[in-house]
């Protein structure tokens, strides 16, 4: 036998058409039998039809904004959104690859020009690598450079040659990025020193610190106990190697760079 | 689907414009509202599937902008009793007389505009838009049973509403 109590939660249901099955049939009978559920029954009716009919009491007139709205509705064209974005990230990874692959190949070139001119002056100064031609004369060394290089290298005489600081002992092809680059080999104050030359298309001076002077920045470095002067001129670039301090620029410089007012 | 979805939501667009302006009680924060739900909806394309229920899926978006809006604390903070007993039978205006009695439609309509927002949104989804309870547990993102329990205190609510405006009306009167 169903409560009272059970009957006025189903009369809610039962209008709201959530009442089913065997409740629902339960509801029935004990409505058609209980004239006082049957009047709860009603008079929820009464009220539940009431709410109903406030729905149009909310009155609104929005004809102009449902007109605009529904056109916009119509004119929607979704935004091939996943495909946009695809692309744009494909364009950033393509972009950013590319700067990466910059970078690398600008990071890589510097330092493997720095630690190239390092290493063949090392390998030079042990022996490994023997001088091809040995001279000091400047033509000599030019000439033998001729045809050897996919770049055009002259090695310039100093100015006054009774004056000249250094020694000239003799050059040699030395490997570069699939290609050749000049090594010459210098003596200065009984040290040793070499001028790694390369076209600054695959080489790119580099160092910690940075001057500029007449016009052209050079840059110093040390790494191993040896310093590394690299600069680059009219499509070459030049990295001089040598372990002795207190070193004085405008002996060599002035060699390219200067001549007799012009030092550094 | 999109044509289908463009059309159910221009079917629609009274339903939610009424809600909305009930929910916000502010023309134009409820057309905002309407326009932001169909863009969205629109958008989400993707999320619905052929079987939606796409009025009560609009419902749902529509809510929850509303609720963003709104922040949910300033809206839900209506403590409410959600016991499932009926507290008053006393209904004794049929809808006849409603229905005749312009008077009498506005006094429900203020008892309902004054109810805390969980009663009024809860009987607006079943008796203006005809949700099942399975429906506006979805679109309130509660159980079953909260729907049930909520529904019947706001049909007590409003009762109780009604009856203090009416009763003092006929006081005013007399």
């Amino acid at each position: 036998m169903i409560d009272h109590k059970t009957i006025k939660i189903w009369i809610n249901l039962y209008l709201d058409g959530e009442l089913a099955g065997e409740e629902l049939e339960q509801f029935k009978q004990h409505i058609n039998k209980c004239s006082e559920c049957s009047k709860l029954l009603k008079q929820q009716r009464d009220f539940v039809d009431s709410i109903k009919i406030l729905k149009d009491e909310v009155n609104f007139d929005f004809s102009d904004f449902k007109k605009e709205l529904i056109s916009q509705i119509e004119d929607f064209k979704p935004q091939r959104k996943s495909f946009s974005k695809l692309a744009i990230l494909l364009a950033i990874i393509a972009v950013s690859l590319g700067i990466g692959i910059y970078l690398t190949f600008l990071y890589s070139s510097r330092t493997d020009f720095a630690e190239i001119a390092i290493e063949n002056h090392i390998r030079q100064t042990r022996g490994q690598l023997p001088l091809e031609i040995k001279t000091s004369s400047e033509a000599e060394i030019s000439n033998w450079f001729s045809g050897k290089l996919n770049f055009n290298f002259r090695l310039p005489r100093y100015p006054d040659p009774t004056k000249q600081p250094y020694k000239i002992k003799g050059a040699r092809l030395v490997a570069l990025n699939n290609d050749y680059a000049a090594l010459v080999s210098y003596e200065m104050d009984n040290r040793p020193m070499t001028l790694l030359v390369a076209p600054s298309r695959s080489a790119t001076p580099h160092g910690k610190n940075k001057f500029t002077f007449k016009e052209l920045d050079f840059y110093l470095d040390t790494r191993d106990g040896l310093n590394i002067l690299s600069w680059s001129d009219k499509g070459l670039t030049y990295a001089l190697v040598f372990d002795f301090e207190n070193f004085n620029w405008k002996k060599p410089c002035i060699v390219c760079h200067s001549s007799g007012d012009k030092e550094m | 689907m999109l044509e289908k979805l463009k059309k159910e939501i221009i079917d629609a667009l009274d339903s939610l414009l009424r809600y909305a302006l009930l929910v916000t009680g502010n023309e134009e924060e409820a057309k905002d509202l309407v326009q932001e739900t169909c863009y969205r909806a629109l958008k989400n394309l993707n999320s619905l599937d052929e079987t939606s229920n796409v009025k009560a899926w609009l419902f749902t978006i529509m809510r929850n902008i509303w609720l963003n809006q709104k922040k949910r604390q300033q809206i839900s903070p209506v403590q409410i009793d959600e016991a499932i007993e009926n507290k008053s039978d006393d209904w004794n205006i049929n809808p006849e007389e409603l229905l005749i009695n312009n008077e009498m439609r506005q006094t429900l309509l203020k008892a309902l505009e004054n109810l805390p927002d969980v009663y009024r949104e809860i009987l607006i989804l079943r008796y203006f838009e005809d949700f099942s309870y399975s429906e506006i547990s979805k679109i309130l993102g509660c159980p079953l049973g909260t729907v049930m329990s909520r529904l019947n205190r706001a049909r007590e609510k409003l009762k109780e509403n009604f009856l203090k405006i009416y009763e003092k009306k006929e006081n005013d009167r007399s």
